[in-house]
């Protein structure tokens, strides 16, 4: 009968948020960088009290979910072909447990396990638009209507680019009218609302400080951000056509030219890399400013109209826009 | 019952014992770098799409790491082969630099147009007919150029009749590692716009039956490939396959020569429209 010896293991100590304490072999727990990290520069991890204190993402059951994972994946003996149905397997969780999963791997910097994950969710999102997932995940919309509308950031001589960015300006200067009327009214109602003391106080000081009453002025969110969306998403659409009539007809390109084609005002006065502000429209002849508001007019329709794959997301103005899906071929 | 109670009051105290809450969880609450980590996945359409679903995804949609993803390995070698020294990098995002390479760039003097695939991130290399050295090309009786809004170029080469048909080219690009093919663009028949509608004429069309046309390439490192077909088909642009090459050192530009011939002078062929030559991805 052999007599078979428990081999001497060690263990490491870990804490998750909730102050629970836990032991995990170390081969297990030595998987993980971030616990390693800790274990050789600090010492941590060797005992009840001074345990390895987890990351907030880190909770008991993904903490467990986690171990499992690198239970199996440190062992050296396994074939690529057992670690890949087993990650298979793994990875059929929910989004919600996948996205905890995902932060928690992110945290402890255990990158297979976060690129395992990542490929999972993005299987989950790919090809569907921002309002569907929107929907699924039900994840708020953050994004203030001014940064919807900074201007793209393309340097190049794509006239649509310029003709978007124009739309933006105009649409970030109606949105600031708007703002700057509901200011006026606000501050309308103060006024009515200070007492007769207070206004015989405020005739009474006149002559200093009496700036109490002034309209607060917007605040200009700094545009000067890298944001590049549009024009990549514009070309894609383009590049997506081509690909769905197969061959290379170019009959179909000068259509999709057509469609959006920029006139040679718009080319004539697009600056080629510098970024145009909101008051650039101003010093333009009045005559030219109808011309271009017209062609911004029709670009926007255009753009909203009904070819679905046009319009595939490209504007994110107001949720409201049911935008069709692509068919991709 | 009563240790029923106390085991479930002892659950209780665990789970609500600690007061740290459960971390969030939803993609919307994903932390940037993490989003960025997902959109890797994603082709660059839905990386775009997504740009409006959040703040987070939409700084990750610009993250230079997802783009870095997207771009060919040698795209810094592409971007001075397209873009001459004139634009310098340094200031370009790899977004900017990608949406940059993806839209067809003109090259050698308006030959050629080159971009980026976008499902496959590499190149496509598209020449044109006067691009191209085509034997008698010069001479009226059996080249014409007529312009066409259906090229990617202003005008195709038409040819009326000839004996020696020859079209050759070469092309010299990095291009990124992969399998490419190359096709030429042909039509047999004139088309032309009448009354608002597409209208082919195929008067001259002849001699193509009798027998095949030769197709063939060769690379600079010795790889060859032919290919002999009929043209058919006339009235509609077509692409006639010459073969397929592979590329496996990005850091060397590879020189591509090709040809079209059908040299057998016991009968005359025309009525062609020879409008490109065009190198792209296997599929």
């Amino acid at each position: 009968m052999a007599i078979i010896k428990p081999e001497m293991k060690s263990f490491i100590w870990l804490q998750t948020p909730d102050e629970l304490i836990q032991q995990v072999e170390e081969e297990v727990a030595m998987f993980c960088p971030m616990i390693c990290r800790e274990v050789l520069r600090s010492g941590m991890g060797s005992s009840k009290n001074f345990a390895i204190k987890l990351p907030e993402q880190v909770t008991p059951p993904i903490l467990g979910l986690i171990l499992d994972y690198c239970r199996f994946h440190q062992v050296p003996g396994r074939s690529n072909k057992e670690r890949k149905t087993f990650d298979e397997k793994f990875i059929r969780l929910d989004s919600n447990k996948l996205c905890e999963l995902i932060s928690a791997a992110d945290s402890l910097k255990l990158r297979p396990l976060v690129d395992l994950t990542a490929s999972a969710l993005a299987r989950m999102i790919e090809g569907k638009t921002a309002e569907q997932i929107r929907e699924t995940f039900h994840i708020v919309d953050d994004l203030t209507e001014e940064e919807k509308l900074e201007p793209l950031k393309i340097r190049t001589n794509d006239p649509r680019v310029r003709l978007l960015n124009r739309l933006y300006a105009r649409k970030r200067k109606e949105l600031k009218a708007r703002k700057n009327l509901k200011n006026v009214e606000v501050e309308e109602e103060r006024v009515d609302d200070r007492s007769v003391d207070d206004l015989l106080l405020f005739i009474n000081s006149g002559n200093e400080d009496s700036k109490g009453v002034k309209p607060t002025k917007n605040k200009k969110k700094n545009r000067r951000r890298k944001n590049n969306l549009k024009e990549p998403s514009s070309d894609i659409k383009n590049g997506n056509h081509k690909k769905e009539t197969g061959s290379l007809s170019s009959s179909h390109n000068s259509e999709i030219e057509d469609c959006v084609s920029p006139s040679k005002l718009l080319k004539m006065l697009g600056s080629d890399f510098d970024f145009p502000e909101d008051d650039f429209d101003d010093d333009l002849d009045p005559a030219l400013m109808e011309e271009l508001d017209r062609e911004v007019e029709e670009f926007a329709r255009r753009l909203n109209s009904v070819w679905p794959e046009r319009v595939q997301g490209i504007i994110p103005f107001g949720q409201s826009r049911s935008i069709a899906s692509v068919s991709r071929n | 019952m009563g240790s029923g109670l106390s085991s479930f009051l002892l659950m209780c105290n665990i789970t609500t014992g600690a007061p740290a809450k459960s971390p969030e969880s939803g993609l919307g609450d994903l932390p940037e770098s993490v989003v960025g980590s997902v959109l890797v996945y994603l082709n660059p359409q839905d990386i775009c799409r997504l740009a409006s679903l959040n703040r987070a995804f939409r700084y990750a949609s610009s993250a230079e790491f997802v783009w870095e993803m997207k771009l060919p390995k040698n795209y810094e070698m592409l971007m001075s082969r397209v873009f001459g020294n004139k634009v310098s990098n340094l200031g370009l995002g790899k977004k900017e630099i990608y949406a940059k390479l993806s839209r067809p760039c003109v090259i050698d003097g308006g030959t050629k147009k080159v971009w980026l695939d976008k499902a496959t991130g590499k190149a496509c290399v598209l020449i044109s007919s006067n691009g191209l050295a085509i034997t008698g090309i010069d001479d009226r009786r059996y080249w014409n150029w007529i312009s066409t809004e259906e090229s990617r170029f202003r005008s195709v080469a038409y040819l009326q009749q000839i004996w020696w048909f020859e079209v050759d080219g070469e092309v010299d690009f990095p291009f990124p590692c992969g399998t490419y093919s190359l096709y030429f663009r042909l039509q047999l028949g004139r088309s032309s716009r009448r009354f608002g509608r597409r209208v082919c004429n195929s008067d001259h069309v002849h001699g193509w039956d009798i027998k095949p046309v030769k197709f063939q390439l060769s690379t600079s490192d010795g790889q060859k490939a032919i290919n002999q077909c009929y043209l058919t088909d006339p009235g509609r642009w077509n692409l006639y396959r010459a073969g397929d090459f592979v590329v496996e050192d990005s850091k060397v530009p590879m020189k591509i020569k090709f040809s079209m011939t059908q040299i057998d002078c016991t009968h005359t062929k025309g009525g062609l429209c020879v409008d490109s030559v065009l190198i792209r991805p296997k599929w």
